[in-house]
């Protein structure tokens, strides 16, 4: 029979092991709190008050503006075609690495990486030395009549370059965690590759996958550098939204630039809402798949 | 159905996995895949269930040459190590995967399938289980809800990868028995990878001990145990200690004493004399020899006395030697710690030194 005071004492040593003491806790979290306060909630905030500084009104009348309605149509657009490449190339890649060995796997896993470590303007850069009129491919691409800087197509390209890796990074761990004996156990049970992939592998990553998509969606609406070096900022053309907000701010058209820049910091917060919800609604099975 | 492997090869990344495999599994037979890690007997039966492929070799079933098939065509039943259960899904589901995934024409009906799942359930003493998630069973469920899934697609064999390695003594003990009782009652061709010993021996028709790469011996259990074929099976099932002898006329030499060799034949030189406790008769040093036994004798000191379960287990360091060998100690005799005693070798077997 233990002595249950000795228990007791043995539980509040090894508590004290890893607890701070209340002062210190204190100030941890303060210091943290001020932190967050200071450089995350009191930009937000200023935001919304100088887009509404000179009322609704002037709000709603700078997003509806044409040259916003275009941008934010344009933002959308290029989400919609750079998320959907990226869940499959993510996919695909995870899949790659986390399932087979290949020689130069490391090498893969490096390059998934290379859009984090470069420069976003670097990467708008080289799309623009590779496709841009004096580039490499500009004459063969000019006699074709296909325009590839200072269109969409670049911007879509830029986008999908640096928002590659949010869905890989999400997927790689996980797969690799999980390995590939429940796709071979659907496999000796009979089921196609692509049966395995839907009703087997597809279930497994899917919590992950959706916080990847999250992810790589906002960053995608959000990105500037990359697409800033291709767009070349023709107003109602090819100009984004954050695009838009710099050439909005750059004319002291502050009204209108936070106008548009409120929207991108709303869909950052539903961003941040949604996975919050969809870690407190399904957390047990995000935990599951994770097992 | 029978399955058969001839010449198997199979190598990673410069390893070689399998040098030259070749074995019989005989219909509705249960064999052991036994040996240590390493040995390749996962690898070979990944290459049966077409999960891996061979450089070189066959692998039929029956008549029909599986080598070239697919995983899918082959139509075997595997269960993984870790069961690889779909999380996601229900109990239930999991085991109608195999037939949900079955094209149209060749899918059972809803019904059926539900008939099915229940009847599997009940022979794996699940009833009742088939809503919940892998997530809320223990391991021995979980391996019996592995095994449900693997039967219900009615395999051609059924191949376990070590089935019983994630769990405890006690739970392996009791699926082991369950186990026995599955295939006397469906009759599938079966072939389990293990690396315990008391597994292999227990559960199997017959065990195939695999080293590096090779089949070094097949065999019912008692003939494993009893008639090792190679130094290593003699070292890696039972416990046995080696003596250093030297092989002259048919008789084992050690040291000055003379040793009948015990019943094999064998080239003269060096060699090394195997020992299994109950080849050791422990008795007082100096006692008389019992008429009809062995002559041989070898003396030495006691080191060690464990209690068992059915009686003592005593260590005896041999004279002059530094090897310890055991023996069972009859009733009534004295074994302190430092006595000097004699072990009268009653069998044992010879296999020539590998070094030469």
């Amino acid at each position: 029979m233990p002595d249950p005071d000795l228990q007791r004492d043995r539980v509040y040593v090894s508590d004290s092991v890893v607890t701070e003491a209340p002062w210190a806790r204190a100030v941890i979290i303060a210091f943290a709190a001020i932190f967050l306060a200071l450089f995350l909630l009191l930009p937000l905030g200023l935001i919304f008050r100088e887009a509404l500084a000179k009322g609704i009104g002037a709000y709603w009348e700078a997003l509806t503006d044409p040259d916003a309605v275009t941008a934010i149509q344009l933002t959308l657009l290029v989400a919609a075609i750079a998320v959907p490449l990226n869940l499959v190339f993510g996919v695909a890649a995870s899949w790659a690495i986390a399932k087979f060995d290949f020689p130069g796997k490391s090498f893969l896993i490096t390059l998934v990486d290379l859009p984090f470590s470069v420069s976003p303007v670097v990467a708008g850069l080289v799309y623009v030395l590779l496709f841009g009129a004096q580039g490499l491919l500009g004459p063969w691409l000019q006699s074709w009549n296909i325009q590839i800087v200072f269109a969409l197509p670049g911007i879509v390209l830029a986008t999908v370059f640096v928002t590659f890796p949010f869905v890989a990074r999400e997927l790689i761990p996980l797969m690799q965690e999980q390995g590939a004996a429940d796709e071979e156990a659907a496999l000796t049970l009979g089921a196609s590759g692509l049966r395995a992939f839907l009703t087997v592998t597809l279930p497994n990553i899917r919590w992950a996958l959706l916080y990847g998509v999250l992810l790589c969606n906002a960053r995608a609406m959000g990105e500037f550098g990359a697409v800033s070096v291709v767009s070349g900022h023709i107003r109602g053309l090819t100009n984004t939204m954050p695009l838009h907000v710099e050439i909005l701010y750059n004319e002291y058209n502050f009204v209108a630039a936070f106008a548009v820049a409120s929207l991108l910091a709303i869909l950052a917060l539903v961003t941040l809402i949604g996975k919050t919800f969809l870690e407190w609604r399904y957390g047990e099975a995000i935990a599951h798949g994770r097992r | 159905m029978d399955i058969r492997v001839t010449d198997l090869a199979k190598e990673f990344g410069g390893a070689r996995a399998l040098r030259g495999v070749s074995l019989h599994v005989r219909s509705g037979e249960l064999m052991a895949l036994l040996g240590p890690s390493g040995s390749g007997k996962t690898t070979l039966l990944r290459i049966i269930a077409g999960l891996e492929t061979a450089e070189r070799g066959s692998v039929f079933f029956g008549d029909t040459d599986a080598t070239r098939l697919s995983v899918q065509q082959r139509h075997v039943g595997f269960v993984f190590q870790h069961y690889a259960l779909f999380r996601h899904m229900t109990v239930a589901d999991n085991i109608a995967y195999g037939l949900r995934v079955r094209r149209r024409s060749e899918r059972p009906s809803r019904a059926a399938i539900s008939a099915r799942v229940e009847e599997l359930l009940a022979l794996m003493q699940l009833e009742g289980y088939g809503g919940r998630h892998p997530a809320q069973l223990s391991g021995g469920q979980k391996q019996r809800v592995a095994l449900a899934r693997a039967l219900a697609v009615d395999p051609r064999v059924l191949l376990l990868d070590e089935p019983f390695g994630a769990l405890d003594a006690k739970v392996r003990k009791d699926l082991r028995a369950w186990l026995r009782q599955i295939h006397a009652q469906t009759g599938h061709t079966t072939v389990f990878v293990t690396h315990d010993q008391d597994e292999a021996l227990e559960l199997a028709d017959r065990v195939a001990i695999l080293n590096s790469g090779r089949i070094e011996q097949v065999g019912a259990p008692d003939e494993i145990h009893e008639q090792p074929a190679s130094a290593f099976v003699a070292s890696f099932v039972g416990d046995a200690a080696r003596v250093p002898v030297r092989v002259l006329g048919g008789k084992a030499m050690f040291g000055e004493t003379v040793l009948e060799a015990p019943g094999q034949a064998m080239a003269d030189g060096a060699g090394w004399l195997w020992l299994r406790p109950y080849d050791l008769r422990l008795t007082g040093k100096g006692a008389a020899v019992v008429a009809g036994e062995p002559a041989g004798k070898l003396d030495g000191v006691i080191v060690g006395v464990r209690r068992t379960a059915n009686g003592r287990r005593v260590e005896v360091r041999l004279q002059d030697l530094d090897v310890i060998v055991e023996a069972d100690a009859p009733a009534g005799l004295s074994c302190g710690h430092g006595e000097q005693v004699s072990l009268a070798v009653l069998g044992g077997r010879i296999f020539p030194d590998n070094a030469k």
